[in-house]
């Protein structure tokens, strides 16, 4: 009830300087400068959910992820959402923080690395689907490349920042960040940084969630120095350090999942070009991640989970112009998880749930773009892997002796991957483009060297296998985009037909480790499995002042044998109305989703009902001198509906309805 | 815009990219062999073979004591790999001439171990050797000791044929055998096989390991209080257990029996921790015992 009246009190305190107004226009573009100085490499047209809904400064990664073209996420919890790339998971998609490779560390794909990013360390995500995402490596999903925000020089010395905080009523969340840029004549820094501190959600119909709290704080430091005209050398890091973080679907939780990620890069800019540079870059991350269960009740013993992964690499992408594009690029991983269980009055039990493992990787890739008379265009792009895995030789090989397998075998693959794409453009109204591909993906590390792994979704232990084969993927899509001054449209069709599609296969005769699992399986390569559908994205320019966005989405799969695909979203329409009125700011969203009931029994897919969603969000920028508030409010599932998503592991339900004030001050 | 900049410029331009390319690409060539190779040679340790068996056992022997077989003018020195505990022992005997004190090479050994209880006593199952020589001067035989005992109560009899000198003669020796937690013998008797009395030992693994161990044990027969023929025809099954989990592991395979009661398999383990290993044993195809288990802390 405090809370209704806090609401109703701001509203009241906003109405009244809406109507006192005295207007800035040039506030407004502030904003938008601050929000999204981004040197765009990716289409553009990519990015127009992501511009779009990042303006509004509550959304987290994943909040934007959810409405960038033909992504949806996997939930586990109220927070560490997996994005899936139309129907790809992690392991079938390339996601890279600035073109750098990082593995998550939990073997339950509880810390996608999206988690380890906060919108106000990126500048853009650029989201690539299928055979022409393989720039940052082979894959056959696409990729997911999160740009971080870099400081500008400026001829004259400059100082901004911001700071924001949120608070979330459906679980008494609150969220505070800041970010610091200053700029000399020859060095720029920024600094920023975000705390998040989250308690039990309830779900529609005041439900409460146990076990679906978090907290978590991050820094990112980010440093340029100009050592010439055209040559610069760039600093990062991020730290992020996630605490207690709840996950409701699972029978444990994370104590901590902590990340470290530093890069140095060096930028060659050449003369008299704009498109011309040089980028080298050399990185480091590490992220540790340990799982909990000293919170819950009625466990039968107490495990100790952790995770860790290292990486290591070096990248050069030369930009010869704009339309030649060169990448060469080297990594190492490590991995690494391990289970010790405290069993009662017994000596403790320990195993490596994946054994120590390497990963050596060098690969080349090639962007090539050529313009042909009659408003044609190709776009090439090529990418070839080298790929060395083994095992380290530890207590994880010998716990595979006991099938016989010597994981510290060293496996070699060469991954081949391609893409040609013609368009074809008419009046600057029409485009029409064609795309064939070919991708290839290494099997991951738990599909290759994972130990009685268990998936919370089928309840069977994972034993991994070191014989599988890349999935190749042969894929073919066609898009029509419409574009003028009141509409811009465009759809995409798509067919991927993957083989050597990695697929379960249940080990008849086997008993399973984890209390209270079915049984164990493995994985094997099957025939194929084909994915296909569309996205068709509309944005138009109602009047002057009202904007209206929408995003469909669909995906049917299934394997040869017409077995349909697990964790594949249901058919889903997100669309948003905008009206702007000088510095204020209205958004009306409703999120529809038809039921699935194509669903994959054996992985234990169960039938979603479909839902109808409905937020609002109002926000009211207040100008004082050269500084300026912007005040948000938010009502998201306005009608408190009870509802989940296909992708939410373990049935949970999500969020009921949520207030979300947000109070941001820049400068 | 682009296309605004002059033709000369654009090949100096070009030349200059292209040099430092070639450079680059020399760089980092470098340094990702470097990277590759660094990461191969931490991956590449040399594989420690603990499996090697020692060819001459009698470094690691320690002495168990000594005693004089009067009548055969010899003294026997008794050594094991361990101070004498219940289960199996291996022992080994060398002789030496009382008179020149060299080692005797030639005679036949026969061993017997007695447990004095007072008013009565017992053996316990004794592996004896045909052998009429020695093997680097040792003769070898093992004993399943039954029980714990001081060297006042466990004794071993030893009978020695001196070849050299032709004379027979017989020495006691008091032992003292500790007991072993969890035990490494099971006393049963089976009411499914005519009320056999069953001796039953484990030998490997001896020191477990996560991963696939060898999976040794005896079956001997107490006929008599003296007399302990091995059993030959039984099958054993192995099932492994986690009794805080209650999961198995995989891939086992069943000890089969190999000669003088010996019964070799193998057991794997997945993890580290307190497992069971069950026996289920059977007589011509039938179960006889399911309710024997071996336990093994891995550390």
């Amino acid at each position: 009830m405090q809370k209704l009246i806090l609401l109703i009190s701001i509203l009241f305190v906003l109405k009244q300087s809406l109507w006192s107004q005295n207007q800035t226009k040039d506030s407004v573009l502030k904003i938008i400068n601050l929000e999204e100085v981004c040197v765009s490499t990716a289409n553009d047209d990519k990015n127009q959910s992501f511009n779009f809904y990042k303006n509004n400064k509550l959304a987290t990664t994943e909040d934007m992820l959810s409405r960038m073209q033909g992504v949806n996420l996997i939930k586990r919890g109220a927070y560490g959402l997996e994005p899936v790339l139309r129907n790809y998971g992690s392991g079938q998609t390339n996601l890279t923080i600035d073109g750098m490779k990082i593995y998550g560390a939990c073997t339950d794909k509880m810390d996608p690395v999206s988690i380890y990013i906060e919108p106000i360390n990126l500048s853009e995500i650029q989201v690539t689907h299928g055979a022409s995402g393989t720039m940052n490596g082979s894959n056959i999903g696409g990729q997911i490349n999160m740009e971080l925000k870099k400081p500008e020089i400026s001829c004259h010395t400059k100082l901004n920042g911001q700071i924001s905080q949120s608070f979330l009523s459906v679980n008494n969340a609150y969220y505070i960040s800041g970010a610091f840029d200053q700029s000399f004549k020859k060095f720029a820094y920024r600094i920023n940084s975000t705390y998040r501190k989250a308690n039990d959600y309830t779900a529609g119909g005041n439900n409460l969630i146990p076990y679906s709290g978090f907290e978590k704080s991050n820094i990112g430091f980010s440093g340029i120095y100009e050592i010439t005209k055209l040559q610069s050398i760039k600093l990062d890091y991020i730290g992020d350090w996630g605490k207690n973080i709840g996950y409701p679907a699972l029978p444990m939780d994370v104590g901590f999942a902590n990340a470290q990620i530093i890069s140095v890069t060096h930028l060659t800019k050449f003369k008299n070009n704009l498109n011309s540079f040089n980028n080298c870059k050399i990185y480091y991350n590490e992220i540790t991640h340990q799982m909990d269960d000293t919170h819950r009740n009625n466990i039968s013993m107490h495990m100790d989970m952790p995770g860790w992964t290292k990486t290591a690499g070096l990248f050069n992408e030369l930009n010869i112009n704009e339309n030649f594009k060169l990448r060469l690029d080297c990594h190492n991983a490590y991995a690494r998880a391990d289970m010790t269980m405290y069993p009662f009055g017994q000596p403790t039990m320990y195993l490596q749930t994946l054994p120590e493992n390497n990963l050596n990787n060098i690969g080349l890739s090639i962007k090539y773009k050529q313009n042909f008379k009659w408003n044609q265009q190709l776009n090439l792009t090529g990418r070839i892997d080298y790929y060395l895995q083994s095992a380290i030789i530890g207590p994880g090989y010998e716990q595979w002796k006991v099938f016989n397998f010597d994981i510290s075998e060293n496996l070699t693959n060469i991954l081949k991957n391609v893409n040609a794409s013609y368009s074809k453009s008419f009046k600057n109204y029409f485009l029409i483009q064609y795309s064939l591909g070919y991708a290839e993906r290494l099997p991951t590390s738990n599909e290759r060297y994972g130990f009685y792994l268990y998936n919370r979704q089928d309840q069977y232990d994972y034993i991994g296998n070191i014989y599988l084969k890349p999935e190749q993927s042969l894929q073919n899509e066609l898009s029509f985009k419409f574009k003028n001054k009141k509409i811009e449209t465009a759809i995409n069709l798509f067919y991927h037909h993957i083989s050597n599609f990695i697929y379960s296969y249940k080990l008849n005769g086997m008993s399973q480790m984890t209390i209270g699992a079915y049984g164990v399986k493995t994985y094997k390569n099957i025939d194929y499995a084909v994915s296909q559908g569309f996205e068709f994205n509309t944005k138009a320019f109602i009047a002057n002042n009202l904007t209206y966005i929408s995003s469909i989405k669909y995906i049917y799969a299934q394997t040869y044998n017409n077995t349909p695909l697990p964790l594949i979203a249901p058919l889903k329409l997100q669309h948003a109305i905008r009206y702007n009125f000088k510095l204020f700011q209205a958004q009306i969203e409703h999120d529809l989703a038809s039921p699935q009931n194509r669903i994959n029994v054996d992985y234990g897919d169960k039938k979603t009902p479909g839902f109808n969603l409905y937020n609002v969000r109002l926000s009211q920028n207040i100008p004082l001198k050269k500084t300026m508030f912007q005040l948000s409010l938010a009502c998201e599932n306005i009608f408190d509906l009870y509802y989940r998503e296909h992708l939410d592991i373990g049935q949970i339900p999500r969020f009921g309805r949520n207030f979300v004030v947000n109070l941001s001050f820049l400068f | 815009m682009k296309a605004v900049y002059s033709a000369s410029n654009k090949d100096t331009n070009i030349k200059y990219k292209i040099i430092y390319m070639k450079t680059l690409l020399i760089k980092l060539l470098v340094t990702a062999t470097l990277v590759t190779t660094l990461s191969c040679t931490k991956k590449n340790q040399t594989v420690t073979n603990s499996q090697t068996v020692t060819t001459n056992p009698t470094n690691n022997l320690i002495k168990i004591g000594e005693v004089f077989i009067t009548g055969a003018k010899t003294k026997a020195i008794i050594y094991s790999t361990k101070q004498f505990e219940v289960g199996f022992n291996e022992v080994y005997i060398s002789f030496i001439d009382s008179i020149d004190g060299s080692t005797i090479n030639s005679g036949k050994l026969f061993l017997q171990a007695l447990m004095n209880m007072g008013t009565m006593s017992h053996g316990c199952p004794v592996e004896n050797s045909t052998d009429s020589a020695s093997t680097n001067g040792y003769y070898k035989t093992a004993v399943v000791f039954s029980m714990p005992g001081t060297s006042s109560e466990w004794s071993l009899n030893i009978n020695f044929q001196n070849k050299k000198n032709g004379l027979n003669g017989l020495g006691t020796i008091g032992v003292n055998v500790s007991n072993t937690t969890p035990s490494k013998v099971k006393n049963i008797t089976l009411a499914l096989d005519s009320n056999k009395k069953v001796i039953i030992s484990i030998l490997q693994p001896s020191n477990p390991k996560v991963g696939t161990n060898d999976f040794e044990i005896t079956i001997h027969n107490k006929l008599t209080s003296v007399s302990f023929p091995p059993i030959t025809n039984y099958s054993v099954e192995i099932v492994p257990e986690m009794p805080s989990m209650g999961h198995g592991s995989p891939n086992n395979i069943n000890p089969i029996h190999t000669a003088k009661g010996h019964y070799l398999g193998k057991v794997n383990f997945t993890m580290t921790g307190l497992w069971y290993v069950h026996l289920n044993i059977y007589k011509n195809g039938s179960l006889i015992s399911n309710d024997q288990y071996f336990e093994f802390t891995l550390q």
